[in-house]
């Protein structure tokens, strides 16, 4: 007999419990006629016949149970009857039913939300087929960041290598331009190399995508993300073959890219891809197609099947030898190539987010430990209600197992309820956590199966873990003592181990209360970390003349434009261009070289190009000399200003005012004069240190096809965006508007993760202290109303309401002050694990902890007092009579 | 007084009810009147336990049903042999010899074989 057969029986029975049971009613009624006729035939009358023919074949109804029992339902309907009599008995205390649901619910849907996050950012593998063979490139020391760049030599140099072990695609980031009939509008895009869709194996949704050819050919040709097709085209299909204009290149559209492929780097989504090797028109300047020495490729492999990737990285780390051996010096050779594991794409998103949701991981799962903790400490108060109900069952001949079942049964119930409720909340909540944590624009979370059976597991783990105390009490339910209604023995026994639990619950709920404290400091303390200058009110819009054709000579004449016609509006109070925008993670360096003939190359200090005004116009305080005037240009003296670390660093105490510093590298000369020294401010990052910074006049630059205007606004600086968007339409309408924001929001983009942090780990707090609360008034109630007759006798025999206030007090005041004590160790082990997610901030700080330690104390007490009052205002005449 | 029946030996109702079925499709109500007539009527069969056994075997995998109809024109379940029901009524078959036998031979043994 196969199990096979067994269990499609099972299955056939279970599923089409009907059918099967009059399948069996009419065989039965098929013997009995047929049997009937038999008796006639031998002689009986018709109406004796049937009757012996029923005597005979006995109770109709127990062979239909001996069909369900040999098909294994026998167990099924125990548990389906174990299901509608716990729905019963559930409808019957709805308050109870409701609040466990309801918080299960939101545990479950937490737990599940952040679950469908970890899913999208950690587990989740590319979209395209055979994801476990690709592999990034990088040079060991980047192998701990994010690969690196290499040149476009070097990817054919690979490419065409003939005993290549891997295929290897390049891409490169670009934001050009993109012009149609209707409008210009920046957009993010990818310069691809020819094979880049056939290695990764990408289908066209529409038309085709990029090929060899079109690389080689350099082809004027551009496809188009699904999602932007979608939303700027109206998904219309008959675009292939329409063209448009990226940075004025006429391009022509041939196809779409699937739905599910996004590229190869998760959270950005570029909406285009050209040819790499239209590179130059795309990044508004040079080709760098043929230099060996521009390093500006992200480069892709796949491994060929059967290869090891130890063997890939020494076959491709032999190419990049040989290649690194022909450049010239002073390139570093000791660098070795290695080979990341590529599966999820580039791991930019994973390293941002991979401790953060460890940690929101860990958070959310106390919260559903507090949450199960607290469904069973109720379960178990009804147990101890229901203690006669289950004494009686197990006199009258029901097994232990039986029992046990039926609480397990009555707190899956609950947890289906609640699982379903909670998996409703979590789609809404994996769409509040896509805005929270930034993820771009019509990037859903996706709910997939692997959410789906999280999901599941939870549920069942949740109801199991929930039936689980009051199972183990009743394990031990004494027959006659509970028959007896000898009550008190058995409740005290059982009260230190709710008590434990309680204690447990305020240790749990500290924590996260400190979590949540620390979290939240850390971001305090970001938004508000000594930038340097000032941030508020300050707007920032980066203009780029250089792709609307503006040659070098008329660039500073039109920023200059730009400028006069903003100063008019009485939204701006100053406005200044800088080459390089304050706090966007952008960084310029070039070297050194110091009028003593010294370099610095390693790599040196970085540094700005700022126009006229810029300091006064973001607050950096002067300390010596002047500001760049509009009498810095070309043609004038070259002049520099740096700030105090690079003061300090290069010159020591000497005065920097009037020495020579330059550009670094073999070209190098110490061409500019120090004529002002600045304060340290925040340059690219909030978190980075200050460090050694020098400036020097925008007018004096050859190029500045890009700038950022800073404004300082009189309003609110979204007014001034606005004005100044519109002068630079006025001015000529095909420079493109790259970028417009405030620098709050410039902030607010470098403080993403610990806003997710701080604002679920505060969420989630809020939700184990009430949690935490519930808990011990429950219990607290619990206690007090058991001790209702001895305290009638305590203020009988004289007892002030006082006294027993104290004594009710003094209970629930060693619950909380143990509770506290374990969760105050707890914390402090944890947050010495979440260490590099704080800012400026000891793990260990006192004031959050005070502070947590007082929140929780005073949520604990007040539902501890609650009942004792209570307790207090006894009438002795009442309870004891 | 000899009893004129003889009452099953536990475990013995599925051999019977494979063997029965073996020999063509039969309903319930078939398999009880095949082995009573077969036996000469010397096996009484509790009609009680013989369905309980046709849906164990039928669990199992062994037996399998169809609904037809009968020699008076009515509709009824017919059971047949599956193939793993063949070979388990061989293996039964077998062991079932081989057991009779022994038994046999402790029963027939007479003073002097010993």
């Amino acid at each position: 007999m196969s199990v096979l057969s067994r269990l499609r029986s099972f299955t056939r029975a279970a599923l089409l419990r009907a059918r099967s049971e009059r399948d069996v009613d009419a065989e039965l009624e098929f013997h009995l006629t047929a049997r009937t006729d038999d008796l006639i035939a031998s002689g009986l009358s018709p109406a004796a016949a049937r009757e012996r023919a029923r005597r005979e074949l006995g109770d109709a109804r127990r062979w239909q149970e001996a069909a369900r029992e040999s098909r294994g339902l026998a167990w099924l309907d125990g548990v389906r009857s174990d299901g509608r009599f716990a729905y019963r008995q559930l409808r019957r205390s709805g308050a109870f039913a409701a609040g466990a649901i309801l918080s299960m619910a939101l545990a479950i849907g937490a737990n599940t939300a952040i679950f469908s996050l970890v899913n999208a950012v950690l587990i989740e593998r590319l979209p395209v087929p055979d994801p476990g063979t690709l592999v990034l490139l990088g040079v060991t020391s980047d192998a701990e960041a994010l690969g690196s760049s290499f040149p476009y030599p070097f990817y054919r140099q690979l490419r065409d290598s003939r005993d290549a072990l891997a295929s290897v695609v390049a891409s490169a980031s670009m934001r050009p331009t993109l012009e149609d009939d209707a409008a210009a509008e920046p957009v993010t895009g990818e310069l691809v190399s020819g094979n880049y869709f056939d290695v990764l194996g990408v289908q066209p949704y529409l038309g085709r995508l990029i090929s060899e050819t079109d690389e080689q050919t350099r082809a004027a040709v551009i496809v188009l993300d699904y999602g932007y097709w979608s939303s700027r085209y109206g998904g219309d299909r008959t675009i292939v073959g329409r063209s448009v204009r990226l940075n004025r290149q006429p391009l022509t559209i041939i196809g779409v890219t699937p739905p599910e492929f996004h590229g190869i780097e998760p959270g950005a989504i570029p909406r285009l891809r050209v040819p790499i090797t239209l590179q130059a028109a795309m990044h508004g300047g040079q080709s760098r197609l043929d230099s060996p020495r521009e390093w500006w490729l992200q480069i892709i492999g796949r491994v060929k099947p059967g290869i090891a990737r130890t063997r890939a990285t020494e076959a491709l780390g032999r190419e990049y030898e040989h290649f690194v051996a022909q450049l010239p010096a002073p390139y570093d050779r000791t660098q070795q190539l290695v080979l990341i594991d590529g599966s999820h794409g580039r791991p930019t998103l994973q390293r941002q987010f991979r401790k953060p949701l460890m940690v929101l991981t860990g958070l959310v799962a106390i919260v559903l430990i507090l949450v199960c903790v607290n469904v069973g400490n109720l379960m178990l108060a009804r147990g101890t209600t229901r203690q006669r109900e289950m004494s009686l069952r197990l006199a009258l001949g029901a097994s232990r197992l039986r029992i046990l079942r039926q609480l397990i049964v009555e707190a899956l119930v609950l947890a289906v309820a609640g699982g379903t409720l909670g998996l409703w909340l979590s789609i809404w909540g994996a769409r509040a956590l896509a805005i929270l944590s930034g993820s771009p624009p019509g990037v859903a979370i996706p709910i997939d199966l692997r959410v789906l059976t999280f999901a599941t597991l939870t549920t069942v783990l949740t109801g199991v873990l929930c039936g689980l105390a009051p199972a183990w009490s009743s394990r031990r339910a004494s027959l006659v003592a509970t028959l007896k209604m000898e009550t008190a023995q058995i409740t005290r026994d059982r009260l230190v181990g709710r008590q434990l639990l309680v204690a447990g619950q305020i240790a749990l709920s500290l924590v996260l209360v400190v979590g949540a404290g620390l979290f939240a400091r850390t971001l305090f303390n970001l938004r508000h970390a000594g930038f340097g200058f000032e941030t508020e009110r300050l707007g920032l819009v980066t203009l780029n003349p250089g792709l609307a054709g503006y040659p070098t000579a008329r660039q500073t004449a039109f920023y200059d434009d730009v400028l006069r016609r903003i100063s008019a509006s009485p939204n701006v109070k100053s406005a200044a261009i800088a080459m390089m925008p304050l706090l966007a993670g952008d960084r310029w360096g070039s070297g050194l070289t110091l009028d003593t003939g010294e370099r610095d190359d390693t790599p040196g200090p970085l540094r700005n190009a700022v126009g006229p005004g810029f300091f006064r116009t973001v607050g950096i305080p002067l300390l010596e000399g002047r500001e760049f005037t509009a009498l810095d240009a070309i043609g004038t003296e070259p002049v520099a200003i740096v700030n105090e670390a690079f003061a300090r660093r290069y010159f020591g105490t000497t005065r920097a005012l009037g020495r020579r510093i330059g550009e670094g590298g073999p070209n190098g000369a110490a061409r500019h004069t120090i004529v002002g020294v600045t304060r340290d401010n925040k340059v690219a990052e909030i978190r980075e240190q200050p460090t050694a910074f020098w400036y020097v006049p925008a007018a004096q630059l050859t190029d500045l096809s890009q700038a950022t205007l800073h404004v300082r606004s009189t309003g609110t600086p979204e007014q001034a965006l606005a004005d100044i968007k519109r002068a630079v339409a006025e001015i000529d309408r095909n420079v493109p508007v790259l970028e417009a924001a405030t620098m709050r929001q410039q902030i607010e983009d470098q403080v993403l993760t610990e806003r997710l942090l701080a604002v679920l780990a505060g969420v989630f707090a809020g939700l184990a202290v009430l949690l935490a609360w519930i808990g011990l008034y429950a219990v607290m109630s619990y206690i007090t109303s058991g001790r209702l007759r001895e305290i009638g006798i305590r203020m009988a025999l004289g007892a002030s309401p006082l006294a027993i206030l104290r004594l009710i007090a003094t209970q629930s005041a060693l619950v909380i002050a143990s509770g506290i004590a374990c969760g105050a160790v707890a914390s402090w082990l944890g947050a010495r694990q979440v260490r590099s997610l704080l800012f400026d901030l000891d793990p260990a700080d006192a004031e959050t902890m005070f502070l947590a330690v007082g929140v929780v104390l005073v949520a604990t007490a007040l539902a501890a007092v609650l009942p004792a009052r209570r307790a207090s205002r006894v009438n002795p005449a009442i309870t004891l009579r | 007084m000899a009893p004129t029946t003889t009452e099953l030996l536990h475990g013995t109702l599925d051999l019977l009810i494979l063997k029965a079925v073996s020999l063509g499709p039969l309903h319930g109500y078939g398999v009880l009147l095949r082995i009573q007539q077969v036996s000469r009527d010397k096996l009484q069969i509790q009609q009680g336990s013989l369905y309980p056994a046709l849906y164990r075997l039928e669990h199992q995998g062994l037996i399998a049903s169809e609904w037809g109809e009968s020699e008076n024109r009515r509709k009824a379940k017919f059971y047949r042999l599956t193939s793993s029901g063949r070979r388990r009524l061989n293996d039964e078959l077998a062991y079932w010899k081989r057991f009779s036998e022994a038994v046999g031979l402790v029963l027939d043994a007479a003073p002097g074989d010993v």
